[in-house]
């Protein structure tokens, strides 16, 4: 009990980062790892350790919904698919983070 | 939905472990496949994508915590670990689950009747746009209306779709009385009522005056008194002497729009021959109806108000000034009692003598899961140093808390349930008989409101009850606890005997105010009325058939003396202002219109003076027998006789539809009676009273009061035989006087009967707190008590030792009751004149119950403590 998740993202971001993904496409877990970290060019690595986690939180929210397929190379994996909560929710999320980039933004600039 | 969601996958919690797994592991091979294609071996692929991902186990665990799993399952592990402990303690757990129960089930009754009065709405179509609308002008606030005023306000309006008018009535109807509800046509289409079977009313039954003999029954009436017999529809049936065709019986449910239900609805234009009296649709009638309005949509009752008076100024511009109209005043009608601050306070002591009674009980369970949490001591502090959380515990023995609540509850709804049941008919047995059978109440359901009710109040007691003892047992020190010492600790003593204290309090308070009630409602049985009232029976007659009633009763010859009056005593009295003929200002006196033969039949000797004649009583001369008291008050020392009274015609003194007024300024006092009870029993023997003299023939709203020979209950019958053979319809009711007087005991009987339950509760709450505590500090002393006998103390100084302890306890709470119950007797005698409410008496009896109770709830354990073996405790740590 009370261990916090790895501090690598600030609250939030890896979910947005998640269905930003998913609204490209429907994906497997190791899918959307590998392609947050090729679009990020290697900035960003998320850690099964969060991945999963935040993935269930989606699930819960109803963000996201869950089927089991076969991957490209003929393996047996779960396929996230985003919902119509879920783009809502990732509207929302972008524009709040756009603010808060902004904002932090000016802050940085006025030496 | 997303609990939902939450809950849906817990059901599923093993699935959706196994997917995340085989997920993980699909993860991982993709992660060593691509490491593979990379250019490593297979092992060294194997290694570097374990590595990768790190501890599974842990990721597992992370996506499983996101769904809450493990706080909906260690829920179910506290729940069952509850019940376990539980099990071990069944006295302990009856014990509390009876103490809640029956609190909760005692205020959820009194919630019930407040619920089924002031909450449930009438069973009608939108019954919150209904408003009762009445008249206040100079002469009479509250004022009804006649027909004609009624059809033009009904016409003549802005702010109401629609108006119904209605009348109560009663009518004989096989020896029986019925009440029924003399209605305009509109009034089911309003309120959308359907019929069960046959027929409700329509708009053509009530346009022709004396047209259309039918009437509706209602549901339960159909039931009680026609036995549900669906052939009733079509019959002809005499009521009041008069045929009238039954048409149909309203829907199940629907039991009118006022605080009795009717046994039957008739049309408006019926009145005059129901009842007898003028026509209700000339002009020389009065103003009987009452109206009930719809407001349209979206108007307030305060624009309403505005929006009704103009129309309402307008109707009655060409009536005497002091009968025109100054203001329109409404009233919800959605609710038997409308909710408003003067219901509120009318039930407040009721709803404080019972939350106090939950208080008391959650006070109780409260100090037995204290002095229980103190036993479990050594279990919280192995726990708290094995690492557990503390509100993690809290949350454990809030749970346990809960787990007793519920079967609690489940009791308290049975006591309301079968309390509503059995209350009702213990009210019903202890009401004289011919009042029984005419009172109806409204429906009583157990419904979401009653069910919410018991809800919350066994959420709100379980927290008051489990909060502070859990917060209390897992606070401490680690160590100390880890052993079980806590006894050095003072807080939760002093909490313990504060909640024992207030109980005491509570339960002395109870007590005294329940004797006062009690010694009040015995003084009242014993106060002399003054009245004769064995012997004489009250009939309601129809106008038209009074002379020819009485000329019947005459040849009978069990009848000895007939009176006729305004208004039959007991029932309540009139006031006037009147005054000697030199005073300056008036006091206001109880007043009657009576037949010579009033004194006679009642017995009231005529001390000074004489009584009326019958040519001046015929002749409504301007003479007046006064009362002793009205007599010393208006001429002390002096002679009353020939004296003048002044009679101030006081309008705008609040009277009732049937009101009569005298329409004199003057009179002249003949004779001085005795004082008696004319009005209620509750205000005692009238402070002032005068009598005026009637002429039986001049209004419709006299009764007839009759002495009689022999059992009042057979002569009655054969007096009804006697006139409902020779007089058909003449008799609306006959009543024992006896019965009426008897009836006004009821009120102070059952408040005496419902202070003594609760006192007695009140009693054993207390008594079973005492000893949970005084038996709790014995264990806890236990080494200081066995070091004492080992030094030589006698078993009499810790007997001793112990009891001075409890009958500490109750000192302070004594005391403290004691001075509550004087405020609450200052309260409870604005009621009534004849409660003492300084009874010392009661107060002394009071205490002693209590001190004694206290001692004999601590007489177990001081034994226990004094038959202790000093050797074994000594040892035993």
């Amino acid at each position: 009990m009370g261990r916090l998740p790895e501090p690598d993202f600030l609250p939030g971001t890896l979910e947005m980062l998640i269905l930003q993904t998913l609204s490209r496409g429907s994906n497997h877990g190791y899918g959307i790892a590998e392609n947050i970290q090729q679009v990020s060019k290697d900035a960003l690595k998320i850690g099964e350790g969060s991945l999963y986690p935040a993935l269930q939180r989606l699930l819960i929210g109803e963000f996201v919904e869950a089927e089991w397929g076969t991957s490209e190379n003929n393996r047996r994996a779960r396929f996230y698919r985003i919902t119509a909560a879920g783009r809502k929710q990732l509207a929302a999320e972008k524009k709040s983070f756009d603010f808060l980039i902004e904002a932090i933004g000016r802050v940085m600039e006025t030496t | 939905m997303k609990l939902w969601n939450r809950i849906r996958h817990f059901a599923l919690r093993r699935d959706v472990e196994r997917d995340l797994e085989d997920e993980m592991q699909a993860h991982r091979a993709m992660t060593e496949a691509r490491f593979q294609r990379e250019g490593m071996t297979a092992k060294e692929a194997r290694d570097a994508a374990s590595r990768k991902f790190g501890n599974m186990t842990l990721a597992l665990e992370d996506s499983r915590g996101a769904w809450n799993f493990a706080w909906i399952e260690s829920l179910g592990q506290d729940i069952r670990y509850a019940l376990r402990c539980f099990r071990n303690a069944p006295l302990f757990s009856l014990t509390v689950i009876l103490t809640i129960g029956l609190a909760l089930g005692l205020n959820t009754l009194l919630f019930t009747g407040f619920n089924a009065y002031v909450l449930a709405p009438f069973s009608v179509e939108d019954p919150y746009s209904l408003y009762s609308i009445w008249w206040n002008t100079k002469a009479t606030i509250g004022r009804g209306f006649s027909w004609e005023e009624f059809r033009q306000l009904r016409t003549n309006n802005s702010a109401c779709a629609d108006l119904l008018a209605m009348r109560r009535v009663s009518a004989r109807y096989n020896g029986d009385s019925l009440k029924g509800e003399m209605v305009s046509g509109n009034y089911f289409s309003m309120l959308n009522v359907a019929p069960e079977i046959g027929r409700t009313l329509i708009l053509s039954d009530a346009v022709t005056p004396g047209s259309n003999a039918v009437i509706v029954l209602e549901h339960e009436a159909w039931i009680s008194k026609f036995q549900a017999d669906p052939s009733v529809v079509g019959r002809t049936i005499l009521l009041q002497g008069r045929p009238f065709e039954i048409v149909g019986v309203a829907r199940r449910g629907f039991a009118g729009i006022r605080n009795q239900p009717p046994d039957f609805w008739a049309p408006m234009t019926m009145y005059a021959q129901l009842m007898n009296g003028a026509d209700l649709f000339g002009r020389e009638h009065p103003h009987p109806l009452e109206i009930v309005g719809r407001l349209k949509p979206g108007v307030t009752m305060e624009q309403a108000r505005a929006a009704l008076l103009v129309p309402s100024k307008s109707v009655t511009a060409n009536y005497a000034p002091e009968d025109r109209v100054l203001s329109v005043g409404m009233q919800s009608n959605a609710t038997t009692f409308p909710l408003s601050t003067e219901t509120i306070e009318g039930t407040l002591p009721a709803a404080i003598a019972m939350a106090l009674i939950l208080l008391l009980a959650c006070a109780n369970v409260a100090n037995m899961l204290l002095a229980r949490a103190m036993a479990r001591q050594r279990e919280i502090g192995l726990r708290l140093a094995l690492g557990a959380a503390r509100p993690r515990l809290i949350r454990q023995l809030l749970t346990e808390g809960f787990v007793l609540a519920v079967p609690a509850a489940v009791l308290g709804f049975c006591i309301t349930w079968l309390g509503s049941i059995v209350g009702l008919k213990v009210v019903f047995a202890i009401l004289p008989s011919s009042f029984a059978s005419q009172i109806r109440i409204v429906p009583i359901h157990l419904d979401w409101r009653v069910f919410l009710f018991v809800l919350l109040a066994g959420c709100v007691s379980t927290i008051a009850f489990a909060l502070v003892p859990a917060l209390q047992a897992t606070r401490g020190n680690l160590v100390q606890a880890s052993r079980g010492e806590f006894s050095e600790r003072h807080s939760s003593g002093r909490l313990r005997n504060m909640l024992v204290s207030a109980q005491v309090a509570i339960c002395v308070m109870l007590l005294i105010t329940s004797g006062i009630l009690l010694r009040g409602s015995r003084s009242i049985q014993t106060v002399n009325v003054g009245l004769d009232v064995h012997n004489v029976i009250e009939i309601d007659t129809r106008q038209d058939l009074r002379e020819k009633a009485i000329a019947l009763l005459s040849t009978d010859p069990s009848v000895e003396t007939q009176a006729v009056a305004w208004r039959t005593p007991l029932y309540g009295a009139r006031n006037i202002p009147v005054a000697p003929q030199d005073a300056a200002g008036f006091t206001y006196a109880g007043f009657n219109f009576v037949t010579p033969e009033f004194f006679d039949v009642f017995r009231i000797p005529i001390t000074l003076g004489r009584n009326f004649t019958a040519e001046e009583a015929r002749a409504e001369e301007p003479l007046v027998i006064i009362s002793e008291a009205t007599a010393r008050k208006f001429w002390p020392g002096g002679d009353a006789i020939n004296q003048t009274l002044r009679i101030k015609l006081a309008p705008g003194s609040a009277l009732s539809l049937d009101d009569k007024l005298p329409r004199l300024s003057s009179a002249r006092v003949i004779g001085v009676a005795l004082d008696v009870v004319n009005g209620a029993i509750i205000h005692g023997i009238d402070q002032s009273f005068v009598y005026f003299p009637a002429n039986r023939a001049a209004t419709f709203s006299y009764s007839l009061l009759v002495r009689i020979h022999g059992n009042p209950e057979v002569v009655r019958q054969s007096l009804d035989k006697l006139l409902t053979a020779g007089a058909p319809g003449a008799v609306i009711q006959m009543t024992p006087m006896q019965q009426v007087l008897d009836v006004q005991y009821v009120p102070f009987r059952l408040f005496a009967a419902i202070s003594e339950i609760l006192g007695a509760l009140a009693l054993a709450l207390t008594a079973i707190g005492i000893y949970g505590v005084i038996a709790y500090l014995v264990t806890q002393r236990s080494r200081e008590i066995g070091i004492r006998i080992a030094l030589g103390a006698s078993s009499g100084s810790v007997v001793r030792l112990i009891l001075s302890q409890s009958v500490r306890l109750a000192a302070i709470g004594v005391t403290v009751g004691a001075v509550i119950a004087l405020g609450v007797g200052k309260l409870i005698s604005s009621q009534s004149l004849l409660l003492r409410i300084f009874d010392l008496w009661v107060y002394l009896a009071s205490i002693a119950v209590v001190f004694a109770a206290a001692a004999l709830a601590a007489a177990i354990p001081a034994r226990v403590a004094s038959r202790l073996d000093p050797m074994s405790i000594l040892r035993h740590d």
